[in-house]
C-alpha cells in the first residue's frame, strides 16, 4: 500500500501539472451556523459552527484534473448525531484536513488517486486544551477509484487504506507512575500481553458503487463496502480477564441501496443501509467479574427517506424533511438492568431521528438556512452509569451557506 | 499484505471486462428538450434517453430548443444542436465519421495521433479535424464551420478545394465555390466559455463533495471507537468537569484468588486501587458464581466459596490507605440469610516518606449464635475513641459529605464523598429524594444510585497537601456492601 502514498506518485502528479497549461477553477462551500442543543430538554449554551471546504480544481487537460480539497470545521454546538454519555454539554471540535486527488480519464473511464491527511481536535472536558483531547486523532489516507459506465449504469470501485492514530490515548497500564507505584507482581500480571496504543487502527476499505438513471427524473444507486480493520496494539481479552497475544481485527460489511426521484418542484430520496460488523474482541466487566464474549459484533439496518420541496421558480428556496431510523442489535453483548445485572437478551438499540430545514437564497449563491432536528435513542440496555442508551436530543441551527464558484 | 495485490487483480479484471463487453460506440450523456433516435435501417424514431448507447449507423435528430450531448468511446464529445439531424457513419478507435444532414454539430475532439481521424460530412463539405473544438452548421444550402481550438480542414465537395481553418476563424462553404475564411464573433466564444465553465464547475463540485462524503464515512468509524470507550466506562468526567480515565482489571494470581485493580488518571494525577480477594477453595472460571454470594446469600445452604482474606490498597502513587482482613467466614443472621464477616480487620495509612500508622483494628471476639450477636472489639490509634465530625460543605441540599476523624497522636483522616453523574455534576438531596419518592422506596431507587458514580477524596495529616482522589461506579460499592441504602431501619 505504500506505493499509493509514495513521493513518486506525488512527483508524477506534479510532473503532469508542469507539462500542460493548467486552468484553475476555485470552488468552495462555506457554512456558518449558530444554534443550541438540548438533552432531555436541558439546554446547552448557544454555540457556533463553521464548515469551510475549498478546492482550487486544476484542469491540465480535459483528461487530467487535480482536485486539492482543504477543509476546516469547527463545532461549538453539538449535533443530534453526536455521542451522549460523558462530557455531554462541554464539547468543541476542530478538524483540519487536506486531500489531493488526481483524476485521469480514459475515454468514459475515470481513474482517481487520492492522498489525504486529517487532524481532529476534540475537547470534551474542562481541563482538556486544544491538541490535548483524549480522543484527538490523526488520519493518513491513500486511495484509488475507478469509475466507468457499463450497460447504462455508472460503476465505481474504490480501494482506500487509512491509518488512524489517537496520539493522546494509551492504556493506563503503561503509565510510568503506575509501573513504579503498583507492586511488581500486580504490574506484571496486568501488563502481560496488554497493548499500549489500543485505539490505533488501520483500515482497508473496498467499495463498489453503482447508479443508473432510468429517465431524466428517476435514478437508483447501490453501494457495498467491506472494511478490514486491524488494531495494531489492542490484544484480545481472554475469558479470565487476561490478554491473549492475538490482536483485535474487525470486518465490517455495509450494503446500501436507494432511489432518487426528481419532479419539477420536489425531490425524493429513499435509502437503506444494512451493516454487519464482526470483531474477534471480547470484554471483561471487572466490576461484575463477568466475561463478555464477542462484545463488539453487531448488525444494523438504517432507513433514511428525505424529501425536498423547491418553492418558487427563478431561484427556489428549499424545504427539506428527513427521517432516519436505525435498528442495531449486538450479536452477543448482553443487556443489563438498571443495577447492571446481566439479562438474557442481547443489546438492541433504536435510533429514531427526524428534522426539517429551510434554505432561502438571499443573493446569488448565498443562502440563509434554518434547521430543527430531533433524535430519540432507546434500548433494552438500562444500565447507564457509563453511557446513556435512552434519551432524546434536539437542536436548532440558524446560519448562512455560500457556494463560491457556483453558477 | 495480500490485500492490495488482490485489489489490483480485481481492478484489472474490472477494466478488462468492461473494455471487452462495451456494447455501444457512443452514449447519450445529456439531453435537453426532445431528442429522437433511429437504429440502422429502421424507419421508426423513438425517444432518446440519457445513458442510451448508440451504434454505427444510428441516427439522431433534435426538435426546436433541444440538444443532445454524445460521448464517443474513442473519447470525443459532440453536441447536436436544435433542429438537427445526424448519423454515425463510423466510430472506431482510429476514425470517427459523422454525417450532418442539417442543423448544428459542435465537436470536442480528443488529441489525435497521426493514424487517427475525425470528420464530419455535410451535403456541401467534408470537415477533417486536426484540432479539438469546432462547430459545423448546415442550413440554407451551405455549411458554416467555426473553429474554437485547433485546426479543421474543410473541403468543398464539387470543386475539391480545401481550406485550413484555425482557432478563431470560420468559413462559409457553398456548393461549387472555393471555401474562404472569415472570423468567429465574440458572442460565440462567450457561449462556449460559459458552457465549458459550467461543466468544469459541476465536475469540481462533484469531486469535492465526493471527498466530503468519504470523510464522513471514515469519521463515523472513529466515533464508534470512541463510543465503545464510553460504553465501557473508560472515559468520564469528575466533579470538577475534568477528564477522568478509568481502567478496571481482574487478574488471578492463584487458583483461589482474584485481584481487582482500578486505575484512575486525570491530567495531572494518578490514583489506583487494588483489592486481593482470597477464598477457601479453587475459583471457577465464571467468577460471578463467587461474587454474587460473596457478602450475602439468602439460600439455605452455606455458599461454597468463602472469602477468607482481603488486602486492599488505595493510593495516589505516593500516599496509601491500606486495609488488611483475615479470618473471613459466613454466618446466618436472624432472617436466616448468610452474611459475611472478617475475624480480623486492620485499617492503616501511610504518607509518602513516613511510617505506616494503624488507625484502627477490629476483631470478632465471639460469634456464637447469629450475625447480629457477634461481639466486635475495636482498638483505635492512641487507645481512645476517635473524634468524628461531619459537614455538608456545599449546603444541605448537595450530596457532598465531608467527614473528618481525629485519632490519637494528632493523626487525622478526612474524606470528601460525592455522588456524581456522568458529567461530573454533584447530585442534590432533592434529586435523590425525588427519585426515592417516585420509586416509593422500592428497588428502582437503588437502580437510580447504580447509574451514578461515587467519588472519594482522602486528605490526611500524613499526606501533606496531597490527597487521594478516586472514582468508583456505585454499582461496585453497592454490590460489595461498601455503600448501603437505609429504608426505615432496613439495610439494602
Amino acid at each position: 500500500m505504500r506505493k499509493v502514498l509514495s513521493p513518486a506518485l506525488i512527483l508524477m502528479i506534479c510532473a503532469a501539472g508542469l507539462a500542460a497549461a493548467p486552468k484553475v477553477t476555485p470552488v468552495a462551500n462555506i457554512s456558518l451556523y449558530g444554534g443550541q442543543y438540548y438533552l432531555d430538554s436541558e439546554p446547552s449554551a448557544f454555540g457556533g459552527n463553521a464548515d469551510i471546504y475549498y478546492s482550487p480544481v486544476v484542469n491540465f487537460t480535459r483528461e487530467d484534473i487535480l482536485v486539492p480539497v482543504l477543509n476546516i470545521n469547527y463545532n461549538g454546538t453539538r449535533d443530534v448525531k453526536d455521542l451522549v454519555g460523558g462530557g455531554t454539554l462541554t464539547r468543541q471540535t476542530f478538524d483540519a484536513g487536506a486531500t489531493v486527488k488526481y483524476v485521469h480519464s480514459f475515454g468514459d473511464t475515470k481513474a482517481k488517486t487520492r492522498v489525504g491527511y486529517k487532524k481532529s481536535f476534540i475537547n470534551e472536558a474542562k481541563d482538556e486544551k486544544w491538541n490535548e483531547g483524549l480522543f484527538d486523532y490523526e488520519r493518513l489516507l491513500g486511495g484509488l477509484t475507478v469509475q466507468t459506465p457499463f450497460l447504462r449504469h455508472s460503476f465505481s470501485l474504490s480501494c482506500d487504506y487509512y491509518i488512524v492514530t489517537f496520539p493522546n490515548y494509551a492504556s493506563l497500564i503503561f503509565e510510568d507512575e503506575y509501573e513504579s507505584s503498583i507492586d511488581t507482581q500486580t504490574y506484571s500480571e496486568l501488563s502481560e500481553n496488554a497493548g499500549e496504543d489500543v485505539l490505533d487502527y488501520s483500515n482497508l476499505a473496498v467499495t463498489f458503487e453503482a447508479s443508473r438513471d432510468y429517465t431524466g427524473s428517476f435514478s437508483a444507486f447501490y453501494y457495498y463496502q467491506i472494511d478490514l480493520r486491524d488494531y495494531k496494539d489492542q490484544t484480545v481479552v481472554d475469558d479470565d480477564g487476561s490478554f491473549l497475544k492475538e490482536k483485535r481485527a474487525d470486518i465490517v460489511n455495509s450494503l446500501s441501496a436507494g432511489l432518487n426521484y426528481r419532479m419539477n418542484s420536489m425531490a425524493l430520496r429513499l435509502e437503506n443501509e444494512t451493516r454487519c460488523s464482526k470483531s474477534n474482541q471480547n470484554s471483561y466487566d471487572a466490576s461484575s467479574t463477568r466475561f463478555n464474549k464477542d462484545f463488539y459484533s453487531y448488525y444494523s439496518s438504517e432507513f433514511t427517506p428525505s424529501v425536498i420541496f423547491y418553492l418558487g421558480s427563478a431561484r427556489p428556496s428549499k424545504l427539506r424533511f428527513w427521517w432516519d431510523i436505525e435498528f442495531k442489535k449486538y450479536l452477543e453483548r448482553l443487556a443489563q438492568d438498571e443495577e447492571a445485572d446481566y439479562l438474557d437478551d442481547k443489546v438492541s438499540q433504536t435510533d429514531n431521528g427526524f428534522g426539517v430545514s429551510y434554505q432561502y437564497p438571499v443573493y446569488r449563491n448565498l443562502s440563509v438556512t434554518a434547521q430543527l432536528n430531533r433524535r430519540t435513542m432507546s434500548s433494552n440496555m438500562k444500565y447507564e452509569a457509563n453511557y446513556k442508551y435512552n434519551y432524546t436530543v434536539s437542536n436548532y441551527y440558524l446560519g448562512l451557506n455560500w457556494r463560491f464558484g457556483a453558477n | 499484505m495480500n490485500s492490495p495485490r488482490i485489489f489490483i487483480n480485481i481492478l484489472a479484471f474490472f477494466i478488462t471486462a468492461n473494455s471487452a463487453a462495451l456494447a455501444g460506440v457512443a452514449k447519450i450523456e445529456q439531453i435537453e428538450g426532445k431528442v429522437s433516435c433511429a437504429e440502422t435501417g429502421a424507419e421508426d424514431w423513438q425517444d432518446a434517453a440519457v445513458g442510451m448507447e448508440l451504434e454505427e449507423g444510428d441516427r439522431l435528430k433534435t426538435a426546436g430548443n433541444s440538444s443532445a450531448k454524445i460521448h464517443f468511446s474513442s473519447g470525443h464529445d459532440a453536441i447536436l444542436g436544435e433542429k438537427s439531424e445526424m448519423v454515425i457513419n463510423s466510430a472506431k478507435k482510429d476514425k470517427t465519421s459523422l454525417d450532418l444532414f442539417k442543423g448544428k454539430l459542435r465537436s470536442k475532439v480528443k488529441q489525435l495521433s497521426s493514424t487517427q481521424g475525425y470528420e464530419i460530412l455535410t451535403p456541401q463539405a467534408v470537415c477533417a479535424v486536426r484540432g479539438t473544438d469546432f462547430d459545423v452548421n448546415v442550413a440554407g444550402g451551405r455549411t458554416d464551420v467555426k473553429v474554437y481550438e485547433g485546426i479543421v480542414e474543410a473541403k468543398e465537395l464539387m470543386t475539391g478545394d480545401s481550406i485550413e481553418i484555425f482557432a478563431g476563424q470560420s468559413s462559409e462553404i457553398i456548393s461549387n465555390r472555393s471555401p474562404e475564411l472569415s472570423g468567429v464573433d465574440a458572442d460565440q466564444y462567450k457561449e462556449v466559455d460559459a458552457r465549458e465553465k459550467e461543466e468544469v464547475l459541476r465536475d469540481a463540485y462533484t469531486e469535492m463533495f465526493e471527498e466530503i462524503s468519504k470523510d464522513a464515512v471514515m469519521s463515523r468509524a472513529a466515533e464508534e471507537i470512541k463510543k465503545a470507550e464510553y460504553e465501557n466506562g473508560k472515559a468520564m468526567l469528575d466533579v470538577d468537569g475534568r477528564r477522568v480515565r478509568l481502567e478496571e482489571y481482574i487478574v488471578r494470581p492463584e487458583d483461589y484468588q482474584f485481584k481487582y485493580v482500578v486505575l484512575n488518571e486525570r491530567e495531572d494525577r494518578f490514583d489506583f486501587s487494588k483489592i486481593l480477594f482470597t477464598f477457601n477453595r479453587e475459583l471457577p472460571e465464571d467468577l460471578t458464581q463467587v461474587t454474587r454470594n460473596m457478602y450475602y446469600s439468602d439460600s439455605n445452604a452455606k455458599p461454597i466459596w468463602i472469602l477468607t482474606d482481603m488486602i486492599s490498597v488505595i493510593s495516589n502513587t505516593q500516599d496509601q490507605i491500606n486495609e488488611l482482613a483475615s479470618g473471613g467466614d459466613m454466618i446466618k443472621d436472624s432472617n436466616n440469610a448468610w452474611r459475611h464477616y472478617f475475624g480480623n480487620y486492620e485499617f492503616s495509612i501511610k504518607g509518602y516518606g513516613r511510617d505506616r500508622k494503624v488507625l484502627w483494628t477490629q476483631t470478632i471476639a465471639d460469634i456464637d449464635g447469629t450475625y447480629e450477636n457477634r461481639d466486635i472489639d475495636t482498638v483505635y490509634l492512641g487507645g481512645s475513641d476517635p473524634e468524628v465530625s461531619g459537614t455538608r460543605p456545599d449546603g444541605d441540599d448537595t450530596f457532598h459529605f465531608y467527614e473528618k476523624t481525629i485519632y490519637g497522636e494528632g493523626t487525622w483522616l478526612a474524606a470528601d464523598d460525592y455522588l456524581i453523574d456522568d458529567d461530573g455534576d454533584i447530585k442534590t438531596s432533592k434529586e435523590l429524594e425525588r427519585n426515592f419518592e417516585s420509586s416509593l422506596g422500592g428497588a428502582s431507587f437503588t437502580d437510580y444510585l447504580a447509574k451514578l458514580n461515587f467519588e472519594r477524596k482522602y486528605t490526611s495529616s500524613e499526606f501533606g497537601d496531597r490527597n487521594i482522589d478516586i472514582v468508583f461506579s456505585t454499582k461496585l460499592l453497592l454490590d460489595s456492601g461498601m455503600l448501603s441504602v437505609a429504608y426505615d431501619g432496613d439495610d439494602r
